[in-house]
């Protein structure tokens, strides 16, 4: 264990759910959103017993490099993320008839021998996560997705968008589905609903 | 000080290459260069396009919830907001009272522990790409990325220094980012023996990689900056400096009063109260950006702009209350001369020297027991007014509210660290345009020439809308009749394009 990294190898949940968004930033905040109904959904009971120790919750506010830290160790990790212009998105379709702007898709690091330049103090876009598990790191990154939502509008202090809100029930039953995917045998049995 | 480039006698006939908008700093900025027909630079300035709205955003809200709040203005420095807002709004709960001492040395750590973190994430991430490779480095090496590929035990060292900061943030607020703990009047959580040993654990390798992270830094400055002080460097202008200090001149992150100190390192003005900064600086405001450019009222705008930061600070500091940042401190003044370091790449030699101070202060305050007090608030007589400064990573940072008799928010002022350095950084823009741009071809080099200036000083521009997608960086090059005449994308995956010709509105 090196100094300073405790908390890279302490016990963890074997799934990650990495929200990331700002609440007061209109649209941005539908990872806080989210990350708020699956708190409530841990915390209440409501999802089943076994999942709170099944799941671990981060919500940020960005992701940046240290993050890939927190996906060492996992079964499987959930990003949930605002999407700015979901229509040019690569990726993966949802298995279940998708929502216009909500997607759940397959991560993989970029291809190439550098992870690419697309790091810096305020933008760290997931799959570069898994690069730098891969590449710096030295470990193979989990299977990770990433679950968007379309935003419309990020101004501050605005809230969420009429559009966007619409689309989290949607988001949300993605979230569920994906949760039920990945679920440990002992948690199989247990029926999350919203 | 109104610069030669910065308006020029006649914009007509002149032509303008648009820099929108600046990658690796946060939101969205845009870069004009106005040329004339033989392409040499007249105009230069650094947009902020979007209005933030900080004040609109807080008023009507009850003062307890605004230290919580106002983080959202930052994601990276949520905490520097957090502390500015409780030390404003401490006002509120307990009037003149001091916090008790527990609840102070409890924000010191945590405001030590923020500005380590901040600036890690600064220099590591951010700077050392630039100034390990060259500014003409390929754009898909030139990144943090591919410091850790290059120099991966150094890479590791800078994210192992902003971890540590972040658990130290974790532990006393609940989480890394956009906790609380700090709350008017006080702090809401003691922090436990058993969690003050946990952060004690990892500290001395923390100080041993900043004093590392000194060296190299300055190392890297002497590379691009090979003549001495006096030889004009990379955005290297003469100015003033502000910052906070104690009263016997040390410097103070969290607490003290305003030094301004000029470029040749006479004594401005000192010791200023900060509670009455408003008739100490004033704000101006220019039409085409809408970014606010403060001054120091006694000399007025044209002359009275300042930076602020880590250079502010070391340039400004009479002395630095901890022994290995005080030693590098003195070998950063040896090195200037006796008068203030103006070159903008020694921000980042200043930064990591701040950082080593950090980490000194962070193992200073662990090794104390009282910081594991229970005694957290103060009580005291409320009143409708508060004003919080303290030194952001970034540098000064302003927070002023009033109330109302039902404890809503009435009326707010900020005055972040990037507004206080706007005119520098439009400085630095002019000076890197004049020295490199003038009558050469548009390249990913020269625009991250201007990058590189605008870096040193990491504006927070826009305060985290990050969602994917973003971030493109657009160049456009107009002839001096107003037709695009080139366009470079910078994409979101680092590949550079010159996609067809995109109509701009006209010159204005």
């Amino acid at each position: 264990m090196s100094p300073g990294m405790n908390q890279g190898r302490a016990p963890r949940a074997p799934l990650l759910v990495l929200a990331v968004g700002n609440p007061s930033r209109g649209d941005d905040a539908v990872g806080p959103e989210l990350a708020r109904r699956l708190q409530d959904g841990l915390d209440a009971g409501g999802l089943g017993p076994a999942w709170a120790a099944q799941v671990e919750l981060v919500c940020e506010q960005q992701l940046a490099v240290e993050h890939a830290w927190d996906l060492l160790g996992r079964q499987a990790v959930l990003f949930v993320d605002a999407e700015a212009d979901a229509d040019a998105a690569d990726g993966q379709a949802a298995p279940r008839a998708p929502v216009p702007g909500v997607r759940l898709r397959a991560l993989a690091p970029p291809t190439g021998a550098s992870p690419g330049p697309r790091l810096g103090t305020h933008h760290c876009p997931p799959d570069q996560l898994l690069a730098l598990c891969r590449e710096v790191l030295g470990e193979a990154p989990p299977p990770c997705w990433l679950l968007s939502v379309r935003g419309r509008s990020f101004g501050l202090g605005e809230p969420l968008s009429a559009d966007t809100r619409q689309d989290l029930d949607a988001a949300w039953a993605m979230l569920m589905d994906w949760l039920r995917a990945q679920a440990a045998p002992d948690t199989t049995g247990a029926t999350p609903h919203a | 000080m109104p610069h030669p480039l910065e308006t020029a006698p006649d914009p007509s006939g002149l032509s303008r290459v648009v820099i929108e908008p600046v990658s690796r700093v946060e939101g969205h900025g845009k870069v004009t260069l106005l040329l004339d027909a033989q392409r040499r630079v007249r105009q230069a300035r650094l947009h902020i396009v979007e209005f933030r709205g900080f004040e609109r955003f807080i008023q009507g809200r009850p003062y307890w919830e605004v230290p919580t709040l106002v983080q959202r203005l930052c994601g990276i420095c949520p905490v520097s907001h957090l502390l500015a807002a409780s030390k404003a709004c401490d006002a509120f709960a307990i009037g003149h009272t001091r916090i008790t001492p527990t609840a102070e040395k409890l924000r010191r750590l945590l405001h030590a522990a923020q500005v380590l973190q901040s600036n890690a994430l600064h220099f590591f991430h951010l700077a050392s790409p630039d100034l390990l490779f060259g500014f003409d480095d390929a754009v898909a090496h030139r990144n943090v990325t591919g410091v850790l590929a290059d120099h991966r035990e150094l890479g590791l060292q800078g994210i192992r220094i902003r971890k540590h900061g972040q658990e130290v943030i974790r532990v006393l607020t609940g989480k890394r980012v956009h906790g609380t703990g700090s709350v008017p009047g006080g702090f809401n959580k003691a922090l436990s023996p058993a969690d003050r040993e946990l952060l004690r654990a990892d500290i001395d390798p923390i100080i041993g990689w900043c004093e590392d992270a000194v060296v190299l830094a300055r190392d890297l400055f002497l590379r691009h900056h090979p003549g001495d002080a006096a030889t004009p460097g990379f955005a290297d202008f003469p100015s003033m400096f502000m910052s906070l200090v104690r009263p016997d001149g040390a410097a103070d992150l969290y607490d003290g009063a305003l030094r301004v100190r000029d470029a040749q390192g006479r004594t401005v003005a000192d010791q200023v109260d900060v509670q009455g900064y408003a008739s100490f600086i004033g704000e101006a405001v220019k039409p085409w950006t809408y970014m606010k450019f403060p001054f120091l009222r006694s000399l007025g705008p044209e002359a009275g702009w300042y930076r602020v930061g880590p250079l502010a600070r070391i340039n400004n500091a009479s002395f630095l209350d901890t022994p290995l940042a005080e030693a590098h401190r003195q070998a950063f003044v040896a090195w200037g001369g006796g008068r203030p370091v103006t070159a903008s790449l020694a921000q980042h030699w200043a930064r990591m020297i701040d950082s080593l101070h950090c980490a000194e202060l962070i193992r200073r305050l662990l090794d104390d027991p009282a910081i594991c007090g229970d005694a957290l608030m103060a009580t005291g007589t409320p009143l409708r007014e508060g004003i919080g400064v303290i030194e952001a990573p970034r540098g000064t940072l302003i927070h002023h509210y009033r109330i109302g008799e039902d404890d809503l928010v009435t009326e707010a002022n900020l005055i972040v660290s990037t507004t206080h350095n706007n005119t520098a950084m439009n400085e630095a823009v002019r000076s890197v345009a004049a020295a490199c741009f003038d009558g050469r071809e548009l390249s990913e080099g020269l625009l991250n020439r201007i990058e590189v200036a605008i870096r040193a000083y990491d504006p927070c521009l826009s305060c985290a809308t990050h969602a994917v997608g973003r971030m493109p960086l657009r160049v456009e090059l107009l002839d001096a009749d107003g037709a695009v005449a080139d366009v470079l994308l910078k994409h979101d995956d680092g590949c550079v394009s010159r996609p067809e010709h995109i109509a701009s509105e006209p010159w204005a």
